[in-house]
């Protein structure tokens, strides 16, 4: 038997045998929280506010807390990781300070995300005097996923040809009307792409908000940035470590499990959409 | 006068002198341009003639682009280029400090090598010189795209669908959609880099043709490695080694008795 062909469907089989157990692994999580999860949900669950001391009821405010988490992440850190990015891809001059800049952004990505938590404490909870709130809470999960923004944003301009760039300015245009006419339209998707997958990311955090915005029960629901809220990741930490009644504590956790992961898919999904309808628009 | 010139040999002689301060358009003064630390442009100085198509001939890799570029700055984009000497345009040196380069840019046009136009529509690609310069009257725009497209001889062909994506044109259709682009802004001067070495003999006929016609209205210096086409199209050649002007003259002298032996080498093709 020919040796190159018997190395080749080794070779292959060895990466096929990787690829299917990702693929396993990744089905196993969703299945093993799909079964446990799916008994308790229904409208009830994700309409209603806890009762009986988190031993029955639904998980609205947990909900409702993530998604205003999310959001405000959002609103911080994507205008402003897309506008640091274009400063150090485009303005800045490419030198040792901007150079150490990404070497500090890369080391940021690194840093273990309860670090960002008690950073938020101490600046945003306190420095700052915004309290254990929305605002601190969504700030330093805004802060955890500026380095992904940056990055996703970077590349997303730097494969921008610089034919069109050079295009544009030849015709007179200003440094500025080239990026925003010319470079962003064409890095949109890009950015918006990376940075989606890092919100969503984020939206499964517990730590950085676990000094800095949730509680374990509220009474009402957060009425504005200042308010305190439940959450998702720790409210399913909560159920499973607090609380006298596991019997009745976990199948509300694995419910809340099984939203958690339904909103990061969800997330990704829209990356995804947004990422294909571009490129279906643009063939550079 | 053009014409006479060109016939009378004996005029040549006694108007040289004249004419060159008449019609310089551009003159370009011990220029040298570094890259990191290469010497790309080595003390170049040539004028260049308004209204009259200027061609730069050479070998690969001799600084033809990086002089072409020069002359609207293009190389200024380029991190490590350092440029010495200076460029008049009508007689204002354009790499003063205190020069606008957005201006000088708006006056000295240019077609790339490679044609690069936006992933817009074609009607789009032509519009955006116009409204980045503050044309916003739709009917002026429409207009200008018109006149331009024919200018650049594409008008009949795309005249039906200028919404379509000028990506969905072929090789040829947009290279002249960029020439189109880069005349509707009306600049004085038009830098041609290599603008046919994509296209097919027919495409860059049309675009020779396009050239002749263009240097009533533009002052023309185009980058070629076609020796026919240089022959062909231009008034005046420069040609180029390694980053040095070897010898520039009127293109009918270069082309039958050059003064100097590595030109006539090189226009035979007895060379590299
Ligand atoms: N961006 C750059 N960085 C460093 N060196 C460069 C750069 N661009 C060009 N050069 C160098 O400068 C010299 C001149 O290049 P240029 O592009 O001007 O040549 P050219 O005559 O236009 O060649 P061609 O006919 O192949 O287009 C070459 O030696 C090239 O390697
Ligand atoms: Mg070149």
């Amino acid at each position: 038997m020919d040796i190159r062909k018997t190395k080749e469907f080794i070779g292959f089989g060895v990466l096929k045998l990787a690829a299917v157990i990702v693929l396993l692994a990744l089905f196993t999580i969703l299945y093993f929280v799909a079964v446990r999860g799916i008994k308790v949900i229904n409208w009830e669950f994700l309409t209603q506010m806890p009762r009986s001391g988190m031993t029955a009821g639904g998980i609205l405010p947990a909900i409702l807390g993530t998604f205003y988490l999310t959001i405000c992440a959002i609103c911080f850190a994507l205008p402003l990781g897309v506008a640091a990015a274009i400063y150090l891809t485009e303005y800045a001059k490419q030198g040792r300070l901007v150079r150490i800049i990404r070497i500090g952004i890369n080391n940021l990505a690194g840093v273990p995300s309860v670090v960002f938590g008690l950073f938020g404490l101490a600046v945003f909870v306190k420095f700052c005097g915004f309290g254990i709130s929305i605002l601190s809470g969504g700030l330093t999960l805004g802060i955890l996923i500026l380095p992904t923004i940056i990055r996703a944003s970077e590349e997303a301009l730097m494969v921008v040809p610089r034919s069109f760039r050079e295009a544009s300015l030849a015709l007179g245009a200003t440094k500025w009307q080239t990026i925003s006419k010319v470079v962003l339209p064409n890095a949109v998707s890009g950015m918006l792409t990376g940075s989606i997958l890092g919100i969503g990311r984020a939206a499964g955090e517990t730590a950085p908000i676990l000094f800095t915005a949730v509680t374990f029960y509220s009474v009402r629901l957060p009425r504005s940035v200042f308010s305190e809220v439940q959450a998702l990741p720790y409210h399913i930490y909560a159920l499973m470590t607090e609380g006298t009644h596991p019997e009745a504590q976990i199948p509300i956790a694995y419910g809340a499990a099984l939203v958690l992961v339904s909103l990061v898919l969800g997330i990704d999904l829209i990356a995804i959409i947004i990422r294909n309808r571009f490129r279906r628009r643009k063939k550079w | 006068m053009v014409i006479e010139i060109q016939n009378s040999k004996f005029k040549i002689k006694n108007e040289k002198e004249e004419k060159i301060e008449k019609d310089i358009r551009i003159s370009i003064r011990d220029l040298n341009i570094w890259y990191a630390n290469t010497r790309a442009v080595k003390d170049v100085s040539l004028d260049i003639e308004k209204n009259k198509v200027t061609a730069i001939i050479g070998p690969s890799g001799c600084g033809k682009s990086t002089l072409i570029r020069a002359v609207n700055r293009m190389n200024d984009i380029i991190p490590g280029v350092k440029v010495k000497g200076e460029i008049l345009l009508d007689g204002e040196n354009i790499y003063d400090e205190d020069v606008d380069v957005v201006t000088i840019r708006r006056m000295v046009g240019m077609v790339f090598q490679r044609s690069n136009p936006f992933p817009k529509s074609i009607f789009e690609n032509v519009a955006y010189g116009l409204k980045i310069n503050g044309f916003l009257r739709k009917k002026e725009i429409a207009e200008r795209i018109e006149q331009s497209l024919k200018d650049a001889a594409l008008w009949d062909e795309v005249k039906d669908r200028l919404g379509d994506s000028a990506l969905d044109l072929s090789g040829g259709q947009q290279q002249r959609l960029c020439i189109a682009r880069a005349l509707a802004v009306e600049p004085e001067v038009v830098l041609f880099d290599e603008p046919c070495s994509a296209l097919d003999p027919v495409a860059t006929a049309r675009i020779e043709e396009l050239i002749q016609e263009l240097k009533e209205k533009y002052t023309i210096v185009i980058v070629t490695h076609n020796m026919q086409q240089a022959a062909r199209i231009s008034d005046f050649c420069a040609f180029l080694m390694l980053g040095e002007l070897i010898e520039f003259d009127k293109t009918d002298k270069i082309f039958t008795t050059p003064s100097k032996k590595v030109t006539e080498d090189y226009i035979t093709g007895r060379f590299g």
